[in-house]
Protein backbone atom coordinates (compact mmCIF):
# COMPACT_ATOMS: atom_id res chain seq x y z
CA UNK A 1 0.00 0.00 0.00
CA UNK A 2 3.15 2.12 0.42
CA UNK A 3 4.22 1.60 -3.11
CA UNK A 4 3.81 4.74 -5.46
CA UNK A 5 0.75 4.43 -7.80
CA UNK A 6 -0.49 1.07 -6.18
CA UNK A 7 -1.01 2.28 -2.81
CA UNK A 8 -3.08 4.99 -4.12
CA UNK A 9 -4.76 2.76 -6.41
CA UNK A 10 -6.15 0.66 -3.90
CA UNK A 11 -6.57 2.97 -0.72
CA UNK A 12 -9.15 4.29 -3.36
CA UNK A 13 -12.74 3.49 -2.58
CA UNK A 14 -13.50 2.70 -6.05
CA UNK A 15 -10.78 0.75 -6.72
CA UNK A 16 -12.37 -2.58 -6.63
CA UNK A 17 -15.37 -1.39 -9.01
CA UNK A 18 -12.76 -0.27 -11.36
CA UNK A 19 -11.04 -3.37 -11.14
CA UNK A 20 -13.99 -5.59 -11.66
CA UNK A 21 -15.38 -3.31 -14.47
CA UNK A 22 -12.98 -5.27 -17.33
CA UNK A 23 -13.52 -9.09 -16.03
CA UNK A 24 -17.62 -8.11 -15.94
CA UNK A 25 -17.15 -7.12 -19.81
CA UNK A 26 -14.61 -9.60 -20.70
CA UNK A 27 -17.51 -12.14 -18.59
CA UNK A 28 -19.84 -10.92 -20.91
CA UNK A 29 -18.23 -11.71 -23.77
CA UNK A 30 -16.69 -15.11 -22.96
CA UNK A 31 -20.75 -15.93 -22.46
CA UNK A 32 -21.47 -14.27 -25.31
CA UNK A 33 -19.19 -15.97 -27.51
CA UNK A 34 -19.27 -19.28 -26.03
CA UNK A 35 -23.56 -19.57 -26.65
CA UNK A 36 -23.06 -17.99 -29.84
CA UNK A 37 -19.36 -18.59 -31.31
CA UNK A 38 -17.68 -21.50 -32.67
CA UNK A 39 -18.47 -24.61 -31.13
CA UNK A 40 -14.97 -25.58 -31.44
CA UNK A 41 -13.36 -24.72 -27.44
CA UNK A 42 -9.68 -23.73 -29.00
CA UNK A 43 -11.49 -21.32 -31.19
CA UNK A 44 -13.70 -19.73 -28.80
CA UNK A 45 -13.37 -17.35 -26.20
CA UNK A 46 -15.32 -19.19 -23.43
CA UNK A 47 -12.87 -21.99 -23.29
CA UNK A 48 -9.90 -20.47 -24.13
CA UNK A 49 -10.05 -17.91 -21.72
CA UNK A 50 -11.81 -20.48 -18.87
CA UNK A 51 -9.74 -23.19 -19.07
CA UNK A 52 -6.31 -21.66 -20.02
CA UNK A 53 -5.88 -18.44 -18.94
CA UNK A 54 -7.89 -17.62 -16.17
CA UNK A 55 -6.39 -20.77 -14.49
CA UNK A 56 -3.28 -19.62 -15.19
CA UNK A 57 -2.95 -16.33 -14.42
CA UNK A 58 -4.86 -17.41 -11.06
CA UNK A 59 -2.11 -19.87 -9.76
CA UNK A 60 0.35 -17.76 -10.46
CA UNK A 61 -1.28 -14.16 -8.73
CA UNK A 62 -1.96 -16.37 -5.91
CA UNK A 63 1.95 -17.40 -5.88
CA UNK A 64 3.29 -14.78 -6.67
CA UNK A 65 0.81 -12.18 -4.98
CA UNK A 66 -2.31 -12.96 -2.85
CA UNK A 67 -5.64 -13.52 -3.87
CA UNK A 68 -6.42 -10.75 -6.31
CA UNK A 69 -8.72 -12.28 -8.46
CA UNK A 70 -11.38 -12.24 -5.65
CA UNK A 71 -10.51 -8.29 -5.13
CA UNK A 72 -11.03 -8.24 -9.30
CA UNK A 73 -14.40 -10.90 -8.92
CA UNK A 74 -16.75 -9.37 -11.50
CA UNK A 75 -19.57 -11.63 -9.78
CA UNK A 76 -19.39 -9.49 -6.50
CA UNK A 77 -19.66 -6.32 -8.76
CA UNK A 78 -23.48 -7.47 -10.04
CA UNK A 79 -24.18 -8.63 -6.54
CA UNK A 80 -23.23 -5.16 -5.32
CA UNK A 81 -25.81 -3.77 -8.28
CA UNK A 82 -28.37 -6.12 -6.98
CA UNK A 83 -28.56 -4.82 -3.47
CA UNK A 84 -29.34 -1.42 -4.33
CA UNK A 85 -32.77 -2.88 -5.70
CA UNK A 86 -33.05 -5.61 -3.31
CA UNK A 87 -31.98 -5.97 0.03
CA UNK A 88 -31.07 -9.21 1.40
CA UNK A 89 -32.89 -9.80 4.60
CA UNK A 90 -31.73 -13.38 6.28
CA UNK A 91 -28.75 -14.39 7.97
CA UNK A 92 -26.97 -17.41 6.34
CA UNK A 93 -28.08 -20.20 8.17
CA UNK A 94 -26.44 -21.27 11.12
CA UNK A 95 -26.00 -24.98 10.19
CA UNK A 96 -24.24 -23.84 6.84
CA UNK A 97 -21.69 -21.63 8.32
CA UNK A 98 -19.00 -24.35 7.38
CA UNK A 99 -16.92 -25.21 4.65
CA UNK A 100 -18.77 -28.38 3.68
CA UNK A 101 -21.06 -26.76 1.41
CA UNK A 102 -18.39 -25.33 -0.80
CA UNK A 103 -16.21 -28.58 -0.49
CA UNK A 104 -19.14 -30.66 -1.75
CA UNK A 105 -19.47 -27.72 -4.35
CA UNK A 106 -16.04 -28.11 -4.97
CA UNK A 107 -15.66 -31.36 -5.71
CA UNK A 108 -19.09 -31.04 -7.72
CA UNK A 109 -17.32 -28.84 -10.05
CA UNK A 110 -14.26 -31.33 -10.43
CA UNK A 111 -16.86 -33.86 -11.01
CA UNK A 112 -18.35 -32.42 -13.63
CA UNK A 113 -15.18 -31.10 -15.35
CA UNK A 114 -14.76 -34.44 -16.05
CA UNK A 115 -18.10 -35.89 -16.45
CA UNK A 116 -18.97 -33.62 -19.37
CA UNK A 117 -15.33 -32.77 -20.59
CA UNK A 118 -16.58 -28.96 -19.73
CA UNK A 119 -12.75 -27.71 -21.38
CA UNK A 120 -14.43 -29.06 -24.57
CA UNK A 121 -17.59 -27.17 -24.84
CA UNK A 122 -18.04 -23.83 -25.30
CA UNK A 123 -21.51 -23.94 -24.65
CA UNK A 124 -21.48 -25.83 -21.47
CA UNK A 125 -18.72 -23.30 -20.27
CA UNK A 126 -20.65 -20.25 -21.21
CA UNK A 127 -23.58 -21.48 -19.17
CA UNK A 128 -21.40 -22.26 -16.12
CA UNK A 129 -20.49 -18.56 -16.51
CA UNK A 130 -24.27 -18.16 -16.12
CA UNK A 131 -25.22 -20.10 -13.51
CA UNK A 132 -22.60 -18.51 -11.11
CA UNK A 133 -23.82 -15.45 -11.63
CA UNK A 134 -27.55 -16.22 -10.57
CA UNK A 135 -25.69 -18.41 -7.66
CA UNK A 136 -24.35 -14.81 -6.47
CA UNK A 137 -27.67 -13.24 -7.10
CA UNK A 138 -29.75 -15.82 -5.36
CA UNK A 139 -27.39 -16.30 -2.67
CA UNK A 140 -26.96 -12.98 -1.74
CA UNK A 141 -29.96 -11.53 -2.68
CA UNK A 142 -31.40 -13.23 0.09
CA UNK A 143 -28.70 -13.63 2.69
CA UNK A 144 -26.64 -10.96 4.32
CA UNK A 145 -23.35 -10.53 4.31
CA UNK A 146 -20.49 -11.81 1.82
CA UNK A 147 -21.93 -15.35 2.56
CA UNK A 148 -21.75 -16.74 -1.27
CA UNK A 149 -17.43 -16.02 -0.94
CA UNK A 150 -17.46 -17.38 2.39
CA UNK A 151 -19.42 -20.43 2.17
CA UNK A 152 -20.56 -21.14 -1.36
CA UNK A 153 -18.43 -20.29 -3.94
CA UNK A 154 -15.97 -23.04 -5.20
CA UNK A 155 -13.24 -20.69 -6.97
CA UNK A 156 -13.31 -18.53 -3.68
CA UNK A 157 -12.37 -21.29 -1.45
CA UNK A 158 -9.61 -22.55 -3.85
CA UNK A 159 -8.21 -19.29 -3.33
CA UNK A 160 -8.63 -19.53 0.07
CA UNK A 161 -6.88 -22.37 0.47
CA UNK A 162 -4.11 -21.41 -1.92
CA UNK A 163 -3.48 -17.47 -0.61
CA UNK A 164 -2.51 -19.31 2.57
CA UNK A 165 0.68 -19.49 0.40
CA UNK A 166 0.52 -16.44 -1.25
CA UNK A 167 3.34 -13.27 0.31
CA UNK A 168 0.99 -11.25 0.41
CA UNK A 169 -1.27 -10.87 3.15
CA UNK A 170 -4.02 -8.01 4.13
CA UNK A 171 -3.38 -7.15 8.22
CA UNK A 172 -2.78 -4.40 10.51
CA UNK A 173 0.25 -2.58 10.66
CA UNK A 174 0.74 -1.89 14.57
CA UNK A 175 -1.36 -3.43 16.95
CA UNK A 176 -0.95 -0.51 19.15
CA UNK A 177 -3.32 1.52 16.96
CA UNK A 178 -5.85 -1.06 17.01
CA UNK A 179 -5.50 -1.52 20.92
CA UNK A 180 -6.27 2.09 21.61
CA UNK A 181 -8.95 2.18 18.90
CA UNK A 182 -12.69 2.46 20.00
CA UNK A 183 -14.49 2.74 16.90
CA UNK A 184 -13.78 -0.86 15.36
CA UNK A 185 -15.01 0.28 11.70
CA UNK A 186 -12.81 -2.41 9.93
CA UNK A 187 -15.46 -4.78 10.91
CA UNK A 188 -18.41 -2.43 12.20
CA UNK A 189 -17.98 -0.47 8.68
CA UNK A 190 -17.32 3.52 9.27
CA UNK A 191 -20.92 5.13 10.31
CA UNK A 192 -22.46 8.55 9.52
CA UNK A 193 -22.43 10.01 12.90
CA UNK A 194 -25.82 11.45 13.53
CA UNK A 195 -27.77 8.31 11.14
CA UNK A 196 -25.80 5.72 12.21
CA UNK A 197 -25.69 4.73 8.68
CA UNK A 198 -22.67 2.63 6.97
CA UNK A 199 -21.03 4.65 4.64
CA UNK A 200 -18.34 2.16 3.98
CA UNK A 201 -18.60 -1.35 5.12
CA UNK A 202 -16.76 -3.29 7.50
CA UNK A 203 -15.23 -6.75 6.43
CA UNK A 204 -18.40 -8.65 5.37
CA UNK A 205 -16.70 -12.30 6.04
CA UNK A 206 -16.76 -11.77 9.86
CA UNK A 207 -12.49 -11.45 10.21
CA UNK A 208 -11.53 -9.01 12.60
CA UNK A 209 -8.55 -7.62 11.64
CA UNK A 210 -6.58 -7.35 15.14
CA UNK A 211 -7.39 -10.79 15.85
CA UNK A 212 -7.20 -11.78 11.73
CA UNK A 213 -4.54 -14.41 11.15
CA UNK A 214 -3.65 -15.11 7.33
CA UNK A 215 -5.56 -15.59 4.42
CA UNK A 216 -8.34 -17.80 4.45
CA UNK A 217 -11.62 -16.42 4.31
CA UNK A 218 -9.83 -13.18 3.25
CA UNK A 219 -10.88 -11.66 -0.66
CA UNK A 220 -8.64 -9.01 -0.59
CA UNK A 221 -11.71 -6.53 -1.35
CA UNK A 222 -10.15 -3.76 0.90
CA UNK A 223 -13.35 -2.82 3.27
CA UNK A 224 -11.49 -3.17 6.11
CA UNK A 225 -8.77 -0.65 4.54
CA UNK A 226 -11.20 2.00 3.41
CA UNK A 227 -13.04 1.79 6.67
CA UNK A 228 -9.78 2.41 9.22
CA UNK A 229 -9.84 5.60 10.08
CA UNK A 230 -6.38 5.42 11.13
CA UNK A 231 -5.04 4.29 7.63
CA UNK A 232 -3.89 0.70 10.05
CA UNK A 233 -4.61 -1.57 7.44
CA UNK A 234 -2.26 -2.56 4.76
CA UNK A 235 -1.06 -4.91 1.97
CA UNK A 236 1.79 -6.43 3.48
CA UNK A 237 4.02 -9.01 2.85
CA UNK A 238 4.69 -11.96 5.12
CA UNK A 239 6.59 -15.52 4.48
CA UNK A 240 4.23 -17.69 2.38
CA UNK A 241 2.91 -20.45 4.40
CA UNK A 242 4.09 -19.32 7.43
CA UNK A 243 0.10 -19.37 8.47
CA UNK A 244 -0.13 -23.19 8.22
CA UNK A 245 2.60 -23.71 11.05
CA UNK A 246 0.63 -21.90 13.55
CA UNK A 247 -2.44 -22.38 15.50
CA UNK A 248 -4.04 -19.62 17.26
CA UNK A 249 -7.26 -18.82 17.88
CA UNK A 250 -8.38 -16.85 14.16
CA UNK A 251 -10.90 -14.46 13.77
CA UNK A 252 -14.23 -15.49 11.91
CA UNK A 253 -12.78 -19.25 11.57
CA UNK A 254 -11.94 -20.18 15.56
CA UNK A 255 -8.45 -23.18 15.91
CA UNK A 256 -7.62 -24.47 12.34
CA UNK A 257 -6.97 -27.45 14.06
CA UNK A 258 -10.61 -28.02 15.44
CA UNK A 259 -12.09 -27.11 12.00
CA UNK A 260 -12.53 -30.75 10.25
CA UNK A 261 -14.12 -28.45 7.58
CA UNK A 262 -11.31 -26.50 6.56
CA UNK A 263 -8.91 -30.06 7.01
CA UNK A 264 -11.27 -31.50 4.80
CA UNK A 265 -11.51 -28.29 2.05
CA UNK A 266 -7.60 -28.45 2.32
CA UNK A 267 -7.30 -32.74 1.53
CA UNK A 268 -9.85 -32.07 -1.75
CA UNK A 269 -7.59 -29.13 -2.73
CA UNK A 270 -4.40 -31.53 -2.61
CA UNK A 271 -5.66 -34.74 -3.63
CA UNK A 272 -8.06 -33.13 -6.37
CA UNK A 273 -5.20 -31.48 -7.79
CA UNK A 274 -4.02 -34.70 -8.53
CA UNK A 275 -7.29 -36.17 -9.62
CA UNK A 276 -7.64 -32.91 -11.86
CA UNK A 277 -4.46 -33.98 -13.18
CA UNK A 278 -5.37 -37.90 -13.47
CA UNK A 279 -7.92 -37.08 -15.54
CA UNK A 280 -6.18 -36.32 -18.80
CA UNK A 281 -3.57 -38.75 -18.38
CA UNK A 282 -3.98 -42.15 -20.81
CA UNK A 283 -3.82 -44.55 -18.16
CA UNK A 284 -6.92 -42.74 -16.63
CA UNK A 285 -9.10 -44.66 -19.67
CA UNK A 286 -7.61 -48.26 -18.74
CA UNK A 287 -8.70 -47.67 -15.07
CA UNK A 288 -12.19 -46.68 -16.62
CA UNK A 289 -12.36 -49.43 -18.97
CA UNK A 290 -11.44 -51.83 -16.31
CA UNK A 291 -13.64 -49.91 -13.24
CA UNK A 292 -16.36 -50.31 -16.27
CA UNK A 293 -15.95 -54.06 -16.73
CA UNK A 294 -15.93 -54.55 -13.31
CA UNK A 295 -18.69 -52.81 -12.36
CA UNK A 296 -20.99 -54.39 -15.51
CA UNK A 297 -21.74 -50.66 -16.63
CA UNK A 298 -20.92 -48.80 -19.62
CA UNK A 299 -22.09 -44.87 -18.75
CA UNK A 300 -18.86 -42.56 -17.27
CA UNK A 301 -20.69 -41.62 -14.27
CA UNK A 302 -20.78 -44.65 -12.00
CA UNK A 303 -16.72 -45.12 -13.06
CA UNK A 304 -15.85 -41.97 -12.40
CA UNK A 305 -17.78 -42.01 -9.41
CA UNK A 306 -15.82 -44.72 -8.03
CA UNK A 307 -12.28 -42.80 -9.24
CA UNK A 308 -13.51 -40.03 -7.48
CA UNK A 309 -14.30 -42.01 -3.57
CA UNK A 310 -11.03 -43.28 -4.17
CA UNK A 311 -9.42 -39.88 -4.34
CA UNK A 312 -11.00 -37.94 -2.36
CA UNK A 313 -12.27 -40.62 0.25
CA UNK A 314 -10.17 -44.24 0.49
CA UNK A 315 -7.08 -42.07 -0.68
CA UNK A 316 -7.05 -39.78 2.03
CA UNK A 317 -8.77 -41.89 4.98
CA UNK A 318 -6.33 -44.91 4.12
CA UNK A 319 -2.90 -42.40 4.36
CA UNK A 320 -3.87 -39.77 6.72
CA UNK A 321 -5.49 -42.64 8.98
CA UNK A 322 -1.86 -44.66 8.77
CA UNK A 323 0.45 -40.88 9.39
CA UNK A 324 -1.96 -40.08 12.14
CA UNK A 325 -1.73 -43.75 14.01
CA UNK A 326 2.24 -44.13 13.33
CA UNK A 327 3.00 -40.56 14.90
CA UNK A 328 0.71 -41.64 17.82
CA UNK A 329 2.77 -44.23 18.50
CA UNK A 330 6.14 -43.59 17.68
CA UNK A 331 5.63 -39.70 19.55
CA UNK A 332 3.98 -40.95 22.13
CA UNK A 333 0.31 -39.42 21.57
CA UNK A 334 -2.78 -39.31 23.05
CA UNK A 335 -4.98 -37.22 20.85
CA UNK A 336 -6.94 -39.49 18.85
CA UNK A 337 -6.28 -39.96 14.95
CA UNK A 338 -8.92 -37.67 14.01
CA UNK A 339 -7.62 -34.08 15.78
CA UNK A 340 -4.18 -35.58 14.08
CA UNK A 341 -5.27 -35.73 11.10
CA UNK A 342 -6.98 -32.49 10.71
CA UNK A 343 -3.82 -30.44 12.13
CA UNK A 344 -1.51 -32.27 9.78
CA UNK A 345 -3.75 -31.93 6.62
CA UNK A 346 -2.81 -28.36 6.29
CA UNK A 347 0.63 -29.81 5.57
CA UNK A 348 -0.31 -30.83 2.48
CA UNK A 349 -1.32 -27.79 0.96
CA UNK A 350 2.22 -26.62 -0.65
CA UNK A 351 2.05 -30.24 -2.56
CA UNK A 352 -1.21 -29.61 -3.40
CA UNK A 353 -0.70 -26.04 -5.08
CA UNK A 354 2.27 -27.07 -6.53
CA UNK A 355 0.33 -29.61 -8.58
CA UNK A 356 -2.22 -27.02 -9.58
CA UNK A 357 0.69 -24.90 -10.46
CA UNK A 358 2.22 -27.93 -12.69
CA UNK A 359 -0.73 -28.80 -14.29
CA UNK A 360 -2.53 -25.01 -15.19
CA UNK A 361 0.90 -23.55 -16.09
CA UNK A 362 1.40 -26.31 -18.77
CA UNK A 363 -1.89 -25.04 -20.38
CA UNK A 364 -1.95 -21.69 -19.73
CA UNK A 365 2.29 -21.26 -20.65
CA UNK A 366 2.16 -24.03 -23.99
CA UNK A 367 -1.09 -22.01 -24.98
CA UNK A 368 -0.47 -18.97 -24.12
CA UNK A 369 -0.40 -17.08 -27.35
CA UNK A 370 -3.71 -18.76 -28.65
CA UNK A 371 -5.89 -16.20 -27.27
CA UNK A 372 -4.95 -13.64 -30.32
CA UNK A 373 -5.94 -15.83 -32.82
CA UNK A 374 -8.89 -16.68 -31.06
CA UNK A 375 -9.71 -12.95 -30.63
CA UNK A 376 -8.71 -12.30 -34.07
CA UNK A 377 -11.33 -14.98 -35.51
CA UNK A 378 -14.08 -13.72 -32.93
CA UNK A 379 -13.76 -9.99 -34.51
CA UNK A 380 -13.25 -11.02 -37.77
CA UNK A 381 -16.74 -13.22 -37.76
CA UNK A 382 -18.42 -9.41 -36.77
CA UNK A 383 -17.80 -8.92 -40.27
CA UNK A 384 -14.64 -6.52 -39.80
CA UNK A 385 -11.27 -8.28 -38.96
CA UNK A 386 -10.07 -5.23 -37.24
CA UNK A 387 -6.96 -6.96 -35.67
CA UNK A 388 -6.54 -9.29 -38.83
CA UNK A 389 -6.79 -12.33 -39.85
CA UNK A 390 -6.11 -14.99 -37.13
CA UNK A 391 -2.84 -16.39 -36.68
CA UNK A 392 -3.32 -19.73 -35.66
CA UNK A 393 0.19 -20.71 -35.76
CA UNK A 394 0.63 -18.51 -32.39
CA UNK A 395 0.44 -20.84 -29.87
CA UNK A 396 2.80 -20.73 -26.37
CA UNK A 397 6.18 -21.66 -24.68
CA UNK A 398 7.76 -25.55 -26.30
CA UNK A 399 6.31 -28.59 -23.30
CA UNK A 400 9.85 -29.18 -23.09
CA UNK A 401 9.92 -26.21 -21.28
CA UNK A 402 7.16 -25.75 -19.32
CA UNK A 403 7.71 -29.07 -18.36
CA UNK A 404 11.09 -27.94 -16.24
CA UNK A 405 8.77 -25.00 -14.87
CA UNK A 406 6.14 -28.15 -13.96
CA UNK A 407 9.07 -30.25 -12.31
CA UNK A 408 10.20 -26.86 -10.05
CA UNK A 409 6.84 -26.13 -9.07
CA UNK A 410 6.38 -29.90 -7.89
CA UNK A 411 9.38 -29.69 -5.87
CA UNK A 412 8.57 -26.34 -4.59
CA UNK A 413 5.24 -27.43 -3.17
CA UNK A 414 6.99 -30.77 -2.05
CA UNK A 415 9.67 -28.56 0.12
CA UNK A 416 6.94 -26.21 1.17
CA UNK A 417 4.81 -29.30 2.48
CA UNK A 418 7.81 -30.69 4.07
CA UNK A 419 8.54 -27.55 5.55
CA UNK A 420 4.95 -26.65 7.28
CA UNK A 421 4.67 -30.39 8.45
CA UNK A 422 7.99 -30.41 10.32
CA UNK A 423 7.29 -26.74 11.98
CA UNK A 424 3.74 -28.57 13.26
CA UNK A 425 5.58 -31.33 14.23
CA UNK A 426 8.49 -29.25 16.37
CA UNK A 427 5.20 -27.37 17.87
CA UNK A 428 3.77 -30.63 18.71
CA UNK A 429 7.03 -32.03 20.11
CA UNK A 430 9.54 -30.31 20.83
CA UNK A 431 12.26 -33.02 22.00
CA UNK A 432 11.39 -35.36 19.49
CA UNK A 433 10.25 -33.45 16.29
CA UNK A 434 11.03 -35.92 13.83
CA UNK A 435 9.15 -38.94 15.25
CA UNK A 436 6.18 -36.96 14.45
CA UNK A 437 7.40 -35.77 11.29
CA UNK A 438 8.72 -38.54 9.48
CA UNK A 439 5.10 -40.20 8.54
CA UNK A 440 3.73 -37.14 7.11
CA UNK A 441 7.24 -36.90 5.22
CA UNK A 442 6.16 -40.45 4.10
CA UNK A 443 2.77 -38.95 2.98
CA UNK A 444 4.42 -36.17 1.54
CA UNK A 445 6.59 -38.22 -0.25
CA UNK A 446 4.57 -40.79 -1.90
CA UNK A 447 2.12 -37.62 -2.89
CA UNK A 448 4.66 -36.23 -4.69
CA UNK A 449 6.04 -39.54 -6.08
CA UNK A 450 2.23 -39.34 -7.63
CA UNK A 451 2.57 -36.10 -9.02
CA UNK A 452 5.66 -36.58 -10.76
CA UNK A 453 4.57 -39.67 -12.24
CA UNK A 454 1.40 -38.48 -13.50
CA UNK A 455 3.78 -35.25 -15.07
CA UNK A 456 5.40 -38.05 -17.25
CA UNK A 457 2.46 -39.65 -18.45
CA UNK A 458 1.28 -39.35 -21.93
CA UNK A 459 -1.51 -37.45 -22.24
CA UNK A 460 -4.55 -38.53 -24.17
CA UNK A 461 -8.16 -36.95 -25.35
CA UNK A 462 -7.07 -33.40 -24.81
CA UNK A 463 -5.67 -32.25 -28.41
CA UNK A 464 -6.26 -30.31 -31.23
CA UNK A 465 -4.57 -29.96 -34.52
CA UNK A 466 -5.15 -27.07 -36.94
CA UNK A 467 -3.82 -26.91 -39.91
CA UNK A 468 -2.08 -22.99 -41.44
CA UNK B 1 -12.73 -33.41 -27.36
CA UNK B 2 -10.38 -30.88 -27.57
CA UNK B 3 -8.64 -28.93 -25.13
CA UNK B 4 -7.76 -25.07 -25.93
CA UNK B 5 -4.50 -24.45 -26.90
CA UNK B 6 -3.28 -28.20 -27.12
CA UNK B 7 -0.84 -29.18 -29.07
CA UNK B 8 -2.03 -27.43 -32.24
CA UNK B 9 0.04 -29.35 -35.58
CA UNK B 10 0.31 -27.14 -38.98
CA UNK B 11 0.67 -28.16 -42.11
CA UNK B 12 0.19 -27.05 -45.60
CA UNK B 13 -1.11 -29.01 -48.36
CA UNK B 14 0.47 -29.62 -51.71
CA UNK B 15 -1.48 -29.99 -55.08
CA UNK B 16 -0.33 -33.42 -56.28
CA UNK B 17 -2.52 -34.06 -58.72
CA UNK B 18 -4.88 -32.19 -60.93
CA UNK B 19 -7.65 -31.35 -57.40
CA UNK B 20 -5.72 -33.47 -55.24
CA UNK B 21 -4.00 -32.25 -51.97
CA UNK B 22 -1.56 -34.26 -49.67
CA UNK B 23 -0.47 -33.16 -46.40
CA UNK B 24 1.43 -34.81 -43.70
CA UNK B 25 0.57 -34.75 -40.33
CA UNK B 26 1.81 -36.84 -36.76
CA UNK B 27 -0.08 -36.84 -33.92
CA UNK B 28 1.91 -36.60 -30.83
CA UNK B 29 -0.30 -37.98 -28.25
CA UNK B 30 -3.49 -39.85 -28.28
CA UNK B 31 -7.20 -38.97 -28.03
CA UNK B 32 -9.80 -37.25 -30.41
CA UNK B 33 -8.30 -34.73 -32.95
CA UNK B 34 -9.96 -32.25 -34.88
CA UNK B 35 -8.52 -31.06 -38.49
CA UNK B 36 -9.31 -27.99 -39.66
CA UNK B 37 -8.54 -27.37 -42.85
CA UNK B 38 -8.23 -23.63 -44.17
CA UNK B 39 -8.79 -23.09 -47.79
CA UNK B 40 -7.99 -20.20 -50.13
CA UNK B 41 -10.19 -19.96 -53.78
CA UNK B 42 -8.88 -19.09 -57.09
CA UNK B 43 -11.08 -16.21 -56.05
CA UNK B 44 -9.69 -15.47 -52.70
CA UNK B 45 -12.67 -16.70 -51.22
CA UNK B 46 -12.05 -18.45 -48.11
CA UNK B 47 -13.39 -21.76 -46.97
CA UNK B 48 -12.85 -23.75 -43.43
CA UNK B 49 -13.81 -27.32 -43.04
CA UNK B 50 -13.52 -29.49 -40.00
CA UNK B 51 -13.31 -33.14 -39.88
CA UNK B 52 -12.83 -35.35 -36.39
CA UNK B 53 -10.59 -37.62 -36.31
CA UNK B 54 -11.64 -39.63 -33.17
CA UNK B 55 -10.06 -42.73 -30.85
CA UNK B 56 -5.92 -41.66 -31.93
CA UNK B 57 -4.13 -44.50 -30.11
CA UNK B 58 -0.64 -44.12 -28.84
CA UNK B 59 2.38 -45.79 -30.55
Amino acid sequence: MRVPGLGHLFRWRYARPVLQAPLLVLSIVMILHGLFGPSLAPKNLATTLSWLHFRGALVLVLLCAGNFFCLACPFMLVRQWARRLFKPRFNWPRALRNKWLSVGLFILILFTYELFDLWSSPWWTAWLIVAYFLSVLVVDGFFKHASFCKFVCPIGQFNFVASTLSPFEVKVREQDVCTRCHTKDCIRGRREPVSDLVTIRGCELALFQPSKVGNMDCTFCLDCVHACPHDNIGILSRMPASELMVDPLRSGIGYLSRRKDIAALAIVFTLGALLNAFGMVSPVYAVERWLGRMLHVSHEAPVLGVIFAFFLILEPILLLGLAAWLTRIWAGMRQGLLPLAVRYAYGLVPLGFGMWLAHYCFHFLTGLYTVIPVTQNAIASLGRPLLGEPRWTLTGLPANVVQVIEIGFLLLGFAGSLVVTYGLAEDDFPDRPLRAFLPWAAVCLILWCASMWLMFQPMEMRATLMSG
Amino acid sequence: MSHPGMSPRFAEAKETDHGRYEFQLEFPMAGDWVILLHVTLPDGKKLERQFDVRGVRPN
